[in-house]
């Protein structure tokens, strides 16, 4: 028999070890439960040492008395040596200790020196024991070894829903929650460890098609816990599983911060199974601070984890796969790849999440550190932290082998009868491609462009095609995934074929207008029409007056009108998956079939034809039927396609197959329904299938035979609505098809509406405990029609709602819609339709943008100098509503393109659901002064002063907002036994931390620069006379004076007093809570007092632009001349009220 | 002092049309290192300066990467391109959003954009039309000597309150 391999030999020994330990002390593996412990975690300590389980039993209520320290203090040291502890107890003793150590440490503003010995030296002792190398709080204790579930769960069973906390901090939901999708995530992926280590087998047996399936395997663990087990931890406050975030800031977050510098803390990278996974995916890069912690975290783990993450990296799959001929082999791997670390897999689907967690916590976390001037708001540590992961994700795919998944058109048909064949569906054949899709995923097909475009562009280039083109860095970089090959040039012809040039890019347009100063170009920029022209229309206009095209691929690589520059690679174009993979039979996709049409048009791109009109001369620019050509000729009968299947983490069928569903879909938005019904009518036992269609007229009734036969034979309920026609549809039981006989137009929201439909859709919207069906819905659109079918809906729920008044109806349609969106029942495929360019777009100045911040003012917020109202977006925002209002009145371009949003189409489309103008441009026609600097002179011009006036506005509406939430969450229960309703001498010192941090950003010094530098320019500019030392030295005096200092020494000790609270009578805590709420209002006063003069000052430049200097000097000078005076009023009216 | 007591007012013009060649003949002939670009009427288009030749000129690292990689291939390559761009249009390279002083500025507003900004000369400009240029010396002339070459002319400053 041949010898085992290194990873299975290394898991034996580990299961054989444990079981001869009679515990697993040396870290919990095995193939049924992976990481998590195979037997029980221990719910007690033996009774010697039941002291520690009674402390930490009452941990939640110790936090909210503030009475944790002293309760500490007063433990007796135990003996946790061998002779007093025996070995079994090890785990559990280490969870309780460490647990009480970390909350010993953070409960106050101010960490202790030391721990008391009572607690360091049993937790010395223990980790000795546990053969770690310094006491701290692991991973695998603090997630994995802290959870209870019934006797008889499998691992597959261990879900959120069946599980509980052994020893809570807090208490809370928020803790709850996130500790125990984590086990679940865990629990989910036990089976990665057996996978792995088959995978290894079949590795060193030279057997792909056994390594198939493991990969397989891997990808569907990770698939799962991506789309179903992290959307768990959920921001939105609707979701049942709602983890608010400023509660997780205030108490998860800052505990779980190692006590000492250089100990390893409890976060993901150092869970066993994510350095698993970067070891299986063959990551070798590590320079990211958090590639960094992950090498780092290795040294810590247990000795059982060591040894098998070793032997698991003996073997490389990633070498393997590269030398592997099997391109099914190359795809699956390349599937695990975008599993773990795709855009839409566990990590990016992880890093989307974490930002608006990691926003919070630094603006609201209770860190100590948070009054040291290296963490006010303004350094945005989040951001920096956030690319941190970005760059660590990233990581793991250097060096990994370049693939491509590549399919067949097998057929390409127009779906209607109609000669008007707008609507295809193609089947594209993937046996070789080594995919996997679920219904509703999303299928990138990277376009290419006819031979037609082709020769027409180089016939502007004045070129044949063989040019042979040296590729720029993008190009370079990205030709891989789309060919599968790598690159140094390439043919131009070649080139043209896979390059964004029909429509031309915004950014190729400005720069042959930087080039050319040609005033059609500016034109075309102006009015953003840049989408009528295809890049050829646009050379051929430039070389009539002049321009030699051939430039264009004459110049080098890195010059700005290379063609590389001008023809950057198109990006993958998605589509739904309208058909199901027969789960039964099926381990990879053998085909797959899409529907195109119209609605497809993601990128905006409608082509008009008022650009031609306007010049003149159609031939340049793009016709509708251009459109459609390039369109369907990539899909041509054979053509050869470059394919990505993306995974939405909102738009699948319920787990559980029982659950109806509802379906809206208008036009080829119906292809995600197809896969859902093809699916649903291979399972045996489905709840009910219900299509609503819309459609223009009899033509667009798609996909007809098939909808009959599905109807015939009773698998979906179908309704459909026809909008410009005098038909309906009527079942022929008979002939077992649709009739179409005369009936009134109507359109699928009116048919929701409609009394006998409304009803059954009331049962189906209804959850179970309320006697419904709680069916999930899904609309698959454009952006208009999901509008539209959520209003109707809202109005179904508000008819049957049983409300008194209209008001309350309309509230309780809103709140159940919130819900379902809450709770995954209600998902949306959105397309975007492109709007023109309008002259008459409604324009808003930044002074009006940033009043917008509040319940009573709404939410706007600007994204690329778009303006939106976000207002009745805050409950439908998947990330949650928190981060929305950290972003309202101001620009969040941004926090947008953090997360990587712009790039998202579907995101893009909802978006413009909400957009009601842009930002006025100002002109400032190059207007300069000359202003005093730290070094003398300076020059300053009117734009760069404007701008900084408008990023202070913007830095006050941040804290403003920090503020609302902050002071929203007041009242939700932070720990266990918090009611949520009373002011505990925790929330307390909470709310003194708040009213200290707000001080910390705005006054005692923090904007004296700013300030400083705001009146210098502005005195630049508008006041030659005035004293540059005049604001720095009133400020100066007013933060120094003796109510300033009042002020400070009072609000601290009011923090510090917070502990003593308790012991205290009722009539006192009201007191403290009455100065605590006086002090409060101050702050708020000064912040909108100040946001006032600011806003004033901005509006000053909005109303004079470029005459500003001239016109509007005295009104801004005299604005900001108000500052110091409100500054001292402040601590003038607050030492007053706390005296 | 103020800008139009000490400014040129014939300043050194080329048009926007012009291509590289015809902008480094000037540029050699006169010595001046910044030439103003005029449209008709003496519309102020923007400024050119020698500068933005030789930042033409000097490769950068993937060029000198593809000219062989030593430092001897850079300055052949920084030879060779000079030649190869002399039928440019100079369009691409004039700055068209240029620090521009206007005759009633003080002559420390002008002075102090060009330290900072490290330009030799700036366009005066009146309305959109130029009406002299001012330079480092100008100033420098008028300051420290306490004189001005030339005598402001009402004739070049039309239209202005002068």
């Amino acid at each position: 028999m041949a010898a085992q391999s290194p990873a299975r030999e290394a898991l034996n020994r580990a299961i054989a070890a444990n079981k001869a330990n009679g515990h697993e002390n040396l870290g919990a593996l095995s193939e049924e439960f992976g990481f998590i412990p195979a037997t029980r975690p221990l719910e007690r300590l033996p009774a010697s040492h039941s002291q520690w389980d009674d402390l930490a039993h009452q941990l939640p209520s110790l936090h909210l008395t503030l009475g944790l320290r002293q309760a500490v203090e007063k433990m007796a040291t135990l003996d946790a040596s061998a002779g007093h502890l025996p070995d079994e107890f090890l785990s559990r003793a280490a969870l309780v200790l460490s647990t009480i150590a970390h909350a010993y440490w953070w409960v106050e503003p101010e960490a202790p020196d030391e721990l008391p010995e009572c607690l360091s030296k049993p937790w010395e002792q223990v980790s000795a024991r546990l053969g770690r190398p310094e006491a701290f709080m692991p991973y695998t204790d603090v997630f994995l070894y802290n959870w209870r579930a019934s006797k008889d769960c499998t691992a597959s069973d261990l879900k959120l829903e069946r599980l509980e906390v052994l020893v809570p901090t807090f208490g809370n939901a928020a803790e709850r929650i996130f500790l125990l999708t984590q086990v679940e995530i865990h629990a989910h992926c036990s089976a990665i460890v057996g996978a792995v280590v088959r995978a290894q087998e079949a590795v060193i047996a030279d057997d792909p098609h056994k390594l198939g399936s493991e990969l397989l395997s891997i990808v569907d663990c990770l698939n799962h816990i991506t789309n179903y087990s992290l959307l768990k931890i959920d921001a939105d406050p609707y979701s049942p599983t709602y983890v608010d975030p400023v509660v997780w800031s205030k108490t998860i977050a800052r505990y779980a911060v190692p006590i000492k510098e250089g100990i390893q803390g409890p976060s993901g990278t150092a869970s066993p199974l994510f350095q698993l996974l970067d070891i299986f995916v063959g990551r070798n890069q590590f320079n990211s601070p958090l590639g960094q912690a992950a090498l780092q975290s290795r040294k810590w783990l247990a000795l059982n984890h060591v040894q098998f993450l070793d032997a698991v990296e003996q073997v490389s799959i990633r070498d393997y796969v590269r030398e592997c001929s099997d391109p099914k082999i190359k795809g699956l791997f390349q599937s695990v790849l975008e599993a773990y670390v795709g855009d839409t897999g566990f990590l990016g689907a992880h890093r989307l999440k974490a930002y608006g967690f990691l926003e919070t916590a630094f603006k609201m976390g209770r860190t100590s550190e948070y009054l040291d001037s290296h963490t006010r708001i303004k350094d945005r540590g989040w951001e920096c932290y956030h690319a941190q992961l970005a760059q660590s994700r990233l990581e793991r795919l250097e060096g990994a082998p370049t693939h491509c998944q590549f399919g067949q058109i097998v057929s390409s048909e127009a779906t209607t009868a109609s000669a008007d064949d707008q609507v295809k569906s193609v089947i594209i054949n993937t046996k070789d491609a080594g995919i996997r899709f679920e219904p509703g995923d999303r299928v990138g097909i990277f376009p290419e462009n006819s031979p037609e475009l082709i020769s027409k562009t180089l016939k502007a280039l004045k070129a044949t095609g063989a040019e042979n083109i040296r590729l720029d860095g993008p190009w370079k970089s990205t030709w891989p995934s789309i060919s599968g090959n790598h690159a140094d040039s390439l043919p131009l012809a070649d080139l043209l074929r896979y390059a964004k040039i029909c429509p031309v890019t915004r950014d190729s347009v400005q720069t042959l207008f930087k080039l050319t100063f040609n005033s059609r170009l500016q034109t075309i920029l102006h009015r953003r029409n840049e989408t009528q022209w295809e890049l050829s229309g646009i050379l051929e206009m430039l070389a009539k007056s002049g321009f030699d095209t051939r430039r264009l691929w004459k110049s080098e690589p890195w010059e700005p009108e290379n063609i590389c520059k001008l023809a950057p690679t198109s990006m993958f174009k998605m589509f739904t998956a309208a058909s199901a993979m027969d789960g039964e039979t099926d381990d990879t996709a053998q085909t797959l079939e899409i529907t195109i049409g119209e609605l497809e048009e993601q990128a905006g791109f409608y082509p008009s034809s008022t650009e031609s009109e306007e010049f003149g001369e159609a031939s340049s620019s793009i016709t509708r039927s251009t459109w459609y050509q390039e369109e369907f000729g990539m899909f041509a009968n054979g053509a050869n396609l470059t394919l990505k299947v993306v995974h939405p983490t909102r738009f699948h069928l319920p787990i559980d197959a029982k659950t109806p569903i509802v379906m809206f879909a208008s036009g080829p938005g119906i292809a995600p329904f197809r896969s859902f019904i093809q699916a649903r009518s291979r399972m045996s036992q489905t709840g009910e299938n219900w299509l609503f269609f819309g459609a223009n007229n009899h033509d667009e009734f798609l996909y007809r035979d098939e909808i009959e036969s599905y109807v015939s034979n009773g698998r979906l309920k179908f309704e459909i609505a026809f909008s410009a026609e005098n038909i309906e549809a009527e079942w022929d039981n008979l002939s077992k098809q649709y009739k179409l006989v005369t009936g009134s137009p109507r359109f699928v929201s009116q048919l929701i509406e409609s009394e006998t439909i409304a009803a059954k859709i009331w049962d189906c919207i209804r959850t179970r405990s309320e006697g419904g069906l709680e069916a999930s819905f899904y609309v698959s659109g454009s952006a208009g029609f999901a509008v539209s079918i959520m209003s109707a809906l809202k109005s179904v729920v508000a008819r049957f709602s049983g409300a008194n008044d209209e008001m309350d109806a309309e509230e309780i349609g809103k709140v159940t819609l919130f819900r379902m969106v809450g709770a995954k029942r209600f998902m949306q495929y959105v397309y975007a339709s492109y709007t023109p360019f309008d002259e008459d777009e409604r324009t808003y100045q930044v002074s009006e943008i940033a009043r917008h911040n509040s319940d009573q003012d709404g939410y706007w917020t600007v994204i690329n100098g778009k303006v939106y109202d976000v207002t009745t977006y805050l409950n439908l925002h998947p990330g949650g509503n928190t981060i929305l209002r950290f972003n309202a009145g101001l620009d969040a371009t941004t926090a947008f393109e953090s997360v990587q949003h712009h790039l998202n189409s579907e995101i893009n489309a909802v978006l413009g659901m909400y957009q009601i103008g842009r930002v006025q441009q100002l002109n400032f026609a190059n207007s300069w002064g000359v202003a005093v600097g730290a070094e003398g002179l300076r020059f300053v011009s009117l734009d760069s002063a404007h701008l900084s006036w408008v990023q202070f506005l913007y830095r006050l509406v941040e804290i403003e907002n920090l503020i609302a939430v902050d002071l929203a969450s007041l009242y939700e229960p932070l720990t266990q036994h918090d009611s949520g309703q009373k002011l505990t001498p925790l929330k307390l010192q909470m709310v003194m931390d708040t009213h200290l941090r707000f001080r910390h950003n705005c006054l005692d010094g923090a904007f004296s620069q700013d300030l400083h530098e705001l009146w210098a320019n502005s005195i630049g500019l508008c006041g030659p006379q005035e004293n540059i030392q005049y604001m720095q030295a009133d400020l100066k005096e007013i933060y120094g004076n003796s109510d300033a200092d009042f002020v400070h020494k009072k609000t601290l000790s009011l923090r510090d007093e917070a502990v003593h609270l308790l012991s205290q009578e009722a009539e006192s805590v009201e007191r403290n809570t009455g100065i605590i709420q006086t002090i409060l209002n101050h702050d708020l006063n000064y912040l909108a007092s100040l946001k006032r003069i600011v806003s004033d000052c901005v509006r000053v430049f909005e109303t004079y632009e470029h005459a500003t200097a001239t016109f509007g000097n005295e009104e801004l000078l005299d604005t900001i001349r108000q500052i110091p005076a409100i500054t001292k009023g402040y601590y003038e009216s607050m030492a007053n009220d706390l005296a | 002092m103020l800008i139009r007591d000490i400014m040129t007012v014939d300043p050194v013009l080329i048009d926007p049309d012009a291509n590289l060649l015809r902008a480094a003949e000037i540029i050699s002939l006169t010595e001046v290192t910044d030439i103003m670009v005029v449209g008709e009427g003496q519309k102020f288009i923007g400024v050119f300066s020698e500068g933005d030749i030789l930042r033409a000129m000097l490769p950068n690292v993937d060029e000198i990467i593809s000219a062989g990689g030593s430092l001897k291939d850079a300055f052949d390559f920084f030879s060779k391109k000079g030649q190869a761009l002399r039928n440019r249009p100079i369009a691409p390279y004039i700055i068209r959003n240029a620090i521009a002083m206007r005759p009633n500025d003080n002559a420390a507003m002008a002075a102090t954009a060009m330290m900072e900004k490290q330009i030799r000369r700036l366009p005066v400009v009146d309305g959109d039309r130029l009406v002299g240029t001012i330079s480092r010396s100008d100033i420098c002339r008028a300051s420290v000597f306490g004189f001005t070459r030339y005598q402001p002319d009402p004739v070049v400053l039309e239209g202005s309150p002068l």
